[in-house]
């Protein structure tokens, strides 16, 4: 067993290289978002998904706020995010994509945009929300506020009033406020959050994230009175190969290992959008 | 909730095949490296193993002289050997005491005891034991021709005077009243052999009673003859015991016994009348890469099955003796195993290739099995009880960047 364990660990590390590779090559995560040239398949997915949260939240006065969270990470969560984000936009709605992963979030990257200044930033009173909310290029009826500048204490932050009230403004303004959130399984970030958005989503992996993980994600969530819209399946696989082995627990732990130097931005444009 | 994960359910036979055609290629790699390694390990195995031998049929008749095996006069020995006889042959044939004929080449006794130990101790031994037996059965045959010659001559003399025996008892020559009279003139006038008399007197003494005749006192006269072949036999027996523990005689009579087989048309064999009507032994000879024994074999067969055959056979009512000879004309020692090693390399590709077709479906089956990863999304719901609200496919960057990539080449051409 431990032959196996470590015989996993080893392709999960060289999987992992594999992918950052891959990520390299691919050169940003602009190339995630939905454009003309993504597949018919992946559009119309999206516009489903769409369809269904739409109908999932209970319509209230003012916006909806959505999170979306996963178990662990590399699931595809903020990807799904976004793209979902810029659905909802080209449905005509106003929306506004929040990046409240404060240890690592990535959405600033999938519109070429720096992190800093965002919602930690917002949120620890230095700077205005106008400042840290900027249009997207892709869309003018998505705007997104990014993770911001790394915090020691993302968890506080998010807990605070401020938070709070952010949400309320946003939903105020905006159509549909779509919130990207750290792992539930890893950090307990997401589960600040859940109870005061209108509803949870959990994206999950196809033949990569164990049922196990699920299951316990969606019960910390329920725990935490989290409303559970449903689970979002991603990088579904026709053809179902087996796949690969990816006991990918252990590289998520140091995945989401605090940083003392700030992430380097890759291609993020000297002025941010705003 | 957790203990509802366990609901993926059990496997169906089509998850199973669908499953397996998923990993079709590596079942074909590994298919394909177990056949090859299969077929190496069988090449490697057999490359220098060569079978030579040939088949002898020997056809057996209960006539004193050979018959002509396809003359339809031959459909008159319906009968004369039934199953039982010829499966009581085949078993003689296939016993020590057969093979060790076939050792002897027919004789009685070993050659040269040389031949058959290398320990010279051992070897003087049995080589005495040797020329003790051959001796006495020397003796013994000659002392046999002896005696029936002499009880013939006291049989004639025996039956021609048969009333002066009283003559002769009262003389005190002859100790019992005669059961015929014989006339002691008429013994001395016809055997001119004192010898014979008193071989014929001496007889009489000893095995005279009122129920023996002629006949008896002949009998005994060859028993008496063969006291000699008695001492001969026993003599025979203990060098062909002494024979018998030497080392080179089990190995041999291993060799001999597993090198021939002996088959006869048995009842549910028979499938028209003219086989019926012919009473066959088939004789197969192969030995591993060693023509020169297998030839030694065809010969000593050829020889020795005829003898023993004739010897043994028993006769038919009605019929006067047992014939035994070759019918085919048995083709000489060949190789009989071409393509031996390429049979048993497809043979073992296959098996090796099935084998690990059959084990590598199971790893693949217990591998799956314990793969705990999401692989259908039904599963959610059923499991979890909450809605699946979308199904995302894989986005594949690298088919959108070649696209762009194809796309501005166009364009680039196009401003050109």
């Amino acid at each position: 067993m431990k032959l196996f364990s470590k015989f996993q660990s080893l392709k999960q590390d060289k999987r992992a290289k594999a992918a950052s590779e891959k990520n390299k090559h691919v050169s940003h995560r602009s190339e995630y978002l939905l454009n003309e040239d993504t597949p018919f398949d992946v559009t119309e997915a999206f516009r489903n998904l769409k369809a269904s949260l739409s109908v999932s939240v209970p319509k209230k006065q003012g916006g909806v706020s959505i999170m979306l969270t996963s178990a662990y990470p590399e699931d595809g969560k903020t990807t799904v995010t976004v793209n979902l984000a810029l659905m909802f936009a080209l449905s005509n709605a106003k929306v506004v994509l929040v990046d409240a992963d404060i240890r690592k979030g990535r959405v600033a990257k999938y519109f070429r945009h720096k992190s800093a200044p965002g919602l930690s930033d917002y949120l620890s009173g230095q700077v205005s929300l106008e400042e840290v909310t900027h249009k997207s290029k892709v869309n003018e009826n998505l705007s997104f506020i990014s993770c911001g500048t790394q915090s020691p204490r993302p968890y506080e932050l998010l807990e605070s009033e401020e938070m709070k009230n952010l949400l309320e403004e946003l939903k105020s303004k905006y159509d549909y406020v779509i919130i990207d959130t750290p792992p539930v399984l890893l950090l307990s970030d997401a589960l600040v959050l859940a109870p005061i958005t209108d509803g949870t989503a959990l994206v999950c992996r196809h033949q990569v994230s164990y049922l196990s993980d699920i299951s316990r994600a969606l019960n910390t969530l329920n725990f935490s009175k989290a409303n559970v819209l449903g689970v979002i399946v991603n990088d579904y696989k026709k053809l179902t190969n087996g796949g690969y082995f990816s006991n990918y627990k252990n590289y998520k732990y140091s995945y989401y290992k605090y940083e003392t130097e700030p992430e380097k931005e890759d291609d993020a444009p000297a002025n941010g959008n705003k | 909730m957790e203990q509802k994960v366990q609901a993926e359910e059990g496997l169906s036979l089509f998850d199973i095949i669908r499953l397996l055609l998923s990993k079709i290629k590596i079942l074909i790699l590994v298919v394909t490296i177990s056949g090859i390694a299969g077929g190496l390990l069988a090449i490697r195995q057999t490359k220098d193993i060569n079978y030579w031998g040939t088949s002898v049929d020997f056809y057996i008749n209960p006539y004193n002289e050979e018959s002509d095996t396809d003359s339809e006069s031959q459909y008159a020995l319906y009968g004369a050997y039934g199953v039982h006889v010829m499966d009581g042959m085949v078993r003689l044939l296939r016993s020590d005491s057969f093979a060790e004929q076939l050792m002897l080449d027919g004789a009685t006794l070993p050659a040269s005891a040389a031949d058959w130990t290398a320990n010279e101790t051992e070897a003087a031994a049995l080589q005495e034991k040797i020329d003790a037996a051959n001796a006495a059965l020397k003796t013994s045959a000659e002392a046999t021709t002896a005696r029936l010659a002499a009880t013939e001559n006291n049989e004639k003399a025996l039956t021609k005077l048969n009333y002066q025996w009283t003559a002769l008892y009262v003389n005190g020559v002859v100790k019992h009243a005669a059961f015929n009279e014989i006339e002691y003139q008429t013994i001395i006038s016809s055997l001119s052999n004192v010898d014979a008399i008193k071989t014929l007197i001496e007889l009489y003494n000893t095995v005279y009673d009122e129920t023996n005749g002629t006949e008896a006192i002949m009998e005994l006269a060859k028993l008496q003859a063969t006291d000699a072949s008695k001492t001969a036999l026993e003599a025979k027996n203990a060098a062909l015991n002494a024979w018998r523990q030497t080392a080179s005689y089990r190995s041999t009579l291993g060799s001999f016994k597993g090198a021939i087989s002996y088959k006869y048309l048995g009842e549910n064999d028979i499938e028209n009348a003219q086989q019926l009507a012919k009473s066959f032994i088939y004789v197969s000879i192969s030995v591993l890469d060693n023509e020169a024994f297998a030839n030694l074999l065809l010969e000593r067969i050829k020889k020795v099955v005829p003898m023993y055959v004739e010897q043994y056979m028993p006769v038919p009512a009605g019929y006067d003796g047992t014939n035994c000879q070759i019918t085919s004309t048995a083709s000489s020692i060949h190789l009989t195993n071409p393509g031996y090693m390429r049979n048993q390399a497809i043979k073992m590709g296959i098996l090796f290739g099935l084998a690990a077709a059959v084990i590598a479906c199971v790893i693949i089956i217990v591998i799956d099995r314990s793969d705990k990863r999401l692989r259908d999304h039904e599963v959610i719901t059923k499991a979890f009880n909450v809605p699946v609200l979308g199904v995302v496919p894989t986005i594949d960057t690298d088919a959108i960047i070649s696209k762009k990539a194809k796309l501005k080449e166009v364009n680039t051409e196009a401003k050109k």
